[in-house]
């Protein structure tokens, strides 16, 4: 028998390496994908951005600091929104990959890969924006890259319940994306919601911690890694209609 | 976890494919089998127990609704069994990154899924990135056989076309378990006579387990090595198509036989 012919019918003499591929390659693929609209989702983001700008500067006649700076505040929560809708889209994706081969938790695993180095580089681009304006500090950039991350997982969060194809889980998945949503964006809120925490005794002490920069990026950091454990697990219970 | 033997170190059967040597674990093994889905009474599979040997060509029949979807879901780990045991070379496939990787699953997917806005040639890339054993020349060729048009998505090809990408993914991964449900609903006579001839042609130089389920029982019937009749969730025959032969049955006359209700009436 020719070597090509026992390559082909052999089940798994090289099963570690196949299913070593199937994920390396769902990294890879993911990687390609996401970054392709990430480029996307760049050049028609500045496109906006440079057809705005001087709409905004005649309307609101800003000095020309105010208006970079709110163009910084534009750009991060922009980045946070489209990774949102990526952490929506691509974990709907679980049976195109399980399609070819890869495991629900070999695609877990390579979305939080790829979410990952999505959010790092967008933070890059929001660094590099903020460089430009001189708007963020160190542990605020850091900041952006956590609230990145959360975002993107804060999305997978939301549509994870439609996996398991119950409609409570899938209710309870949309709700907690949005009380981890609100919970993480407190200490980032504009001075008024903050003035009313400062105010509102019936808050726990621990929400009015989080009002700290570096509070907040613990807490956003800690959300993250929790749901970073979590949602692997609930990946695992997904079922799929064929 | 115990990894699936080497399969064909035997002599050539008639066929020309190469039997697998008998200390071989089967390639599938369903062990009271039982799948029952939310809200519904009757159980999809109703404690089935079917074992199939490594490099069959095992055509999977029933009439609608008979369970053949399940049952190859079940295989591809795309649901696990309400009870009993699914075994791929003596291993769950479920969750085992070493057997998904092994089996390709072909079937008519979702128009509302993923698949179908992609193109042609990014499901290849994908199959490319992630089976071991694509092989992207073979793809290539078929789909110019095909007549496929590689940069439009498959949602906006003919329902052929989309038979013949899906008939091509199967094809091209060499997977040592490949299970095609209802693979080439779609295409034409003459596209799914090159379609079997393809099948056969690549089975017979690279030998390995196949699972066929399809309605065009006397198209396919010559190439079958096993026949497995399912009925309302339940194994009504297997048997191997040798022996089915040898006794003068046509295949496709035995099902009609076996699964005609009272009441119908087939001429």
């Amino acid at each position: 028998m020719s070597d090509e012919t026992s390559r082909a019918s052999q089940p798994s003499n090289r099963a570690s390496q196949s299913s070593g591929r199937a994920l390396a390659g769902a990294v890879r693929y993911l990687l390609k994908n996401m970054g392709t609209s990430t480029l996307w989702y760049l050049v028609i983001f500045t496109g906006v951005l440079v057809a705005l700008q001087p709409l905004v500067t005649l309307l609101s006649k800003p000095d020309a600091e105010s208006t970079q700076i709110a163009l910084a505040i534009v750009a991060v929560n922009s980045n946070n929104i489209f990774l949102l809708v990526m952490g929506i889209v691509y974990p709907l994706m679980l049976e195109l990959y399980m399609m070819f081969g890869v495991t629900r938790r070999q695609f877990a695993r390579a979305l939080l890969v790829a979410g990952a180095a999505l959010s790092v580089a967008l933070a890059v681009v929001s660094g590099v924006v903020a460089w430009a304006t001189a708007s963020l500090d160190a542990l605020a950039l850091a900041g952006v890259l956590a609230s990145n991350l959360l975002c993107f997982l804060l999305g997978w969060l939301a549509v994870s319940g439609f996996q398991l194809r119950r409609v409570l889980a899938a209710a309870g998945g949309i709700l907690a994306a949005i009380v981890m949503a609100s919970l993480a964006s407190m200490p980032f809120a504009s001075k008024m919601p903050s003035e009313i925490l400062q105010h509102a005794d019936w808050l726990p002490n621990w929400l009015r911690f989080v009002q700290e920069p570096a509070a907040s990026l613990v807490c956003m950091l800690v959300m993250a890694a929790l749901l970073a454990l979590v949602l692997p697990l609930l990946m695992r219970q997904a079922k799929l209609k064929c | 976890m115990q990894p699936p033997a080497p399969s064909p170190h035997g002599d050539p059967d008639p066929t020309g494919a190469m039997a697998p040597p008998e200390s071989a674990p089967p390639a599938i093994e369903l062990i009271d089998v039982t799948l029952r889905y939310p809200r519904q009474k009757k159980p999809a599979l109703d404690g089935v127990s079917v074992s199939i040997p490594q490099n069959a060509l095992c055509g999977l029949l029933g009439r609608n609704a008979a369970g053949k979807t399940s049952l190859m879901a079940l295989l591809a780990a795309f649901r696990r069994p309400t009870a009993g045991s699914v075994r791929l070379w003596g291993q769950d496939p479920f969750e085992s990154p070493q057997a998904m990787s092994e089996v390709a699953f072909v079937y008519q997917w979702r128009e509302e899924g993923f698949a179908s806005y992609c193109k042609p040639r990014e499901l290849f890339a994908m199959a490319a990135h992630m089976r071991p054993r694509w092989d992207n020349a073979f793809a290539t060729r078929l789909a110019e056989r095909f007549d496929v048009p590689m940069r439009k998505s498959t949602s906006r090809l003919s329902k052929g076309q989309q038979a013949a990408v899906r008939c091509i993914l199967g094809l091209a991964a060499r997977a040592p378990l490949t299970i095609f449900d209802e693979a080439y609903l779609g295409m034409d006579a003459v596209y799914r006579k090159v379609f079997v001839d393809e099948l056969l042609q690549d089975y017979l130089k690279y030998p390995r387990t196949i699972l066929f389920s399809t309605h065009y029982i006397s198209e396919m019937e010559r190439l079958f090595t096993e026949a497995l009749m399912l009925d309302e969730g339940r194994v009504l025959l297997h048997d191997d198509c040798d022996v089915l032969r040898a006794k003068g049955m046509a295949l496709q006359d035995l099902f009609i036989s076996l699964t005609l209700k009272e009441g119908e009436s087939y001429e």
